[in-house]
């Protein structure tokens, strides 16, 4: 019996979306985003008693309702501090490759009963973009290298097992999409037409000392206007740029950059997460080669076998 | 078992670029299906790319001050319960993720009770908390640089509760 012909863009769609691959290039997002994601609910402990428990004030979600609410009355201040170690314990175990399927649905519920009961009014898109990346990793197979999964399976770190690219290619449309989200905004949100938006942004309630000191220079607007320009020049060009072979890195610097600058005069410091996720842009196989080259002793083949 | 994997795979891929092509519209227009699920869906992937979209010259924060029994009034100093860094502390006074505007004075309200218990734990008994609403132009300064008389350009009780 022989195997119907497939229709070619078909075989194309199923190469690009879901063929089988290395699993490196999402193990490394996934060692990077666990251990940032862990230290960014490190930094919130010290205040999740004023913000999440009855020893603070607590306004929970509106829409939580009905018999939901009772999970969302403020919980003791220690509750609200095991909660949060929980969630950085889940993350880090996802970071390790150890029961990471579970780890990271732990870690996302936590992370939506902490947004509902008080992270809703912080109202961020790296909030609902972070909990999704660990959604679709909890799919993906990332800890089919360097995990403890791995080193229990294989007995060794090194040892890997076949993927599917899908996951991969999902984080990477996401990523462009939120750049292209952004960038494609600037070109007609009105303030955004301008370069007061950045000068009034340096002075604003994310402004840090740097970027009061750099609006107490008095540069001229002009130089504002041409940063507003970069920046939706930027924002329009890195959901292309990031796929470009030959350009790739000349657009991985170029975020570097816009990131860093970012965390240094506004503060704004969770999307330097970005800049190592841009590792899922690379063809896996090519993440794969590139680290046999550079550490000889990772396996050649997979499921632990030379 | 592959063929039907595969199939299942291209399903999640095609509805996933759906929601994204709907939330970019949504980002550009600002209009999302009104769908149930779709709704929420469409909403989501819309507010994962869409920060920064705005600024304002003029900065705003909550206040806050108790009467104590004898009749006098005295500030009451919120850092305490807005401990995170400043920019976090201060998105959060503007209690945007509570639409519509009235839930926002409902919320003052919970804000005002609560700040009543709080301070009465900790030994500072006022039998009255008004919540405020402060406005400022922005300065070089200092984000709190003209958070004074005669700068603001709005002061006005939002709640006051007993």
């Amino acid at each position: 019996m022989t195997t119907p012909a497939r229709h070619p863009r078909l075989e194309r769609f199923d190469a690009w979306w879901l063929r089988d691959t290395t699993p490196h290039a999402l193990a490394l997002l996934r060692i990077g985003l666990g251990l940032f994601l862990a230290l960014l609910w490190l930094t919130r402990l010290p205040y999740i008693a004023a913000s999440a428990s009855r020893a603070g004030i607590v306004l929970p979600h509106p829409d939580v309702g009905g018999v939901l609410a009772i999970l969302f009355l403020p919980p003791p201040a220690w509750a609200a501090q095991l909660v949060v170690a929980v969630l950085v314990a889940s993350l880090l175990c996802v970071a390790a490759g150890m029961g990471m399927r579970v780890a990271a649905a732990v870690a996302v519920l936590l992370w939506m009963y902490e947004w509902l009961l008080s992270f809703h009014l912080f109202n961020t898109s790296f909030d609902r973009l972070f909990p999704f990346l660990l959604v679709v990793l909890a799919c993906s197979g990332a800890d089919r290298a360097f995990s403890i999964r791995m080193k229990m399976r294989h007995g060794s770190w090194f040892a890997w097992e076949p993927v599917s690219i899908v996951w991969q290619r999902i984080i990477a449309v996401q990523i462009a999409a939120v750049y292209l989200g952004v960038g494609w905004q600037k070109l007609w949100l009105p303030d955004w037409q301008s370069g007061e938006v950045l000068a009034w942004g340096l002075v604003g309630r994310w402004g840090t000392p740097l970027g009061f000191w750099l609006a107490r220079q008095n540069l001229p607007m002009a130089v504002y206007d041409a940063l507003v320009f970069h920046v939706k020049l930027f924002e329009f060009a890195m959901p292309v740029g990031l796929w470009i072979p030959g350009w790739r890195w000349i657009f991985f610097v170029w975020g570097a950059l816009f990131h860093t600058l970012i965390a240094l005069l506004l503060g704004i410091w969770w999307f330097l997460v970005l800049i190592p996720a841009y590792v899922v842009f690379f063809p896996p196989e090519e993440v794969s080669d590139w680290l046999e080259r550079r550490w000889k002793f990772l396996q050649k083949e997979p499921g632990g076998k030379r | 078992m592959q063929h039907a994997r595969r199939i299942g795979l291209r399903a999640i891929v095609l509805a996933y670029l759906a929601v994204t092509l709907l939330g970019l519209r949504a980002a550009m227009t600002h209009r999302v299906p009104q769908l149930p699920f779709l709704h929420a869906a469409v909403f989501f992937s819309y507010a994962m790319a869409a920060p920064y979209q705005g600024d304002t010259w003029w900065n705003g924060a909550l206040a806050a001050e108790g009467r104590h029994p004898d009749g006098t009034w005295e500030a009451i100093e919120l850092t305490p319960y807005f401990p995170m860094g400043n920019g976090e502390a201060n998105a959060r006074m503007f209690l945007r993720s509570l639409k519509p505007a009235g839930r926002r004075f409902a919320a003052a309200v919970d804000i005002g009770l609560q700040l009543q218990a709080r301070e009465a734990e900790q030994g500072r008994t006022y039998d009255r908390v008004r919540v405020l609403w402060e406005e400022w132009p922005r300065s070089p300064e200092g984000f709190a640089a003209l958070r004074r008389e005669p700068y603001f350009t709005l002061r006005r009780v939002i709640a006051d509760v007993e």
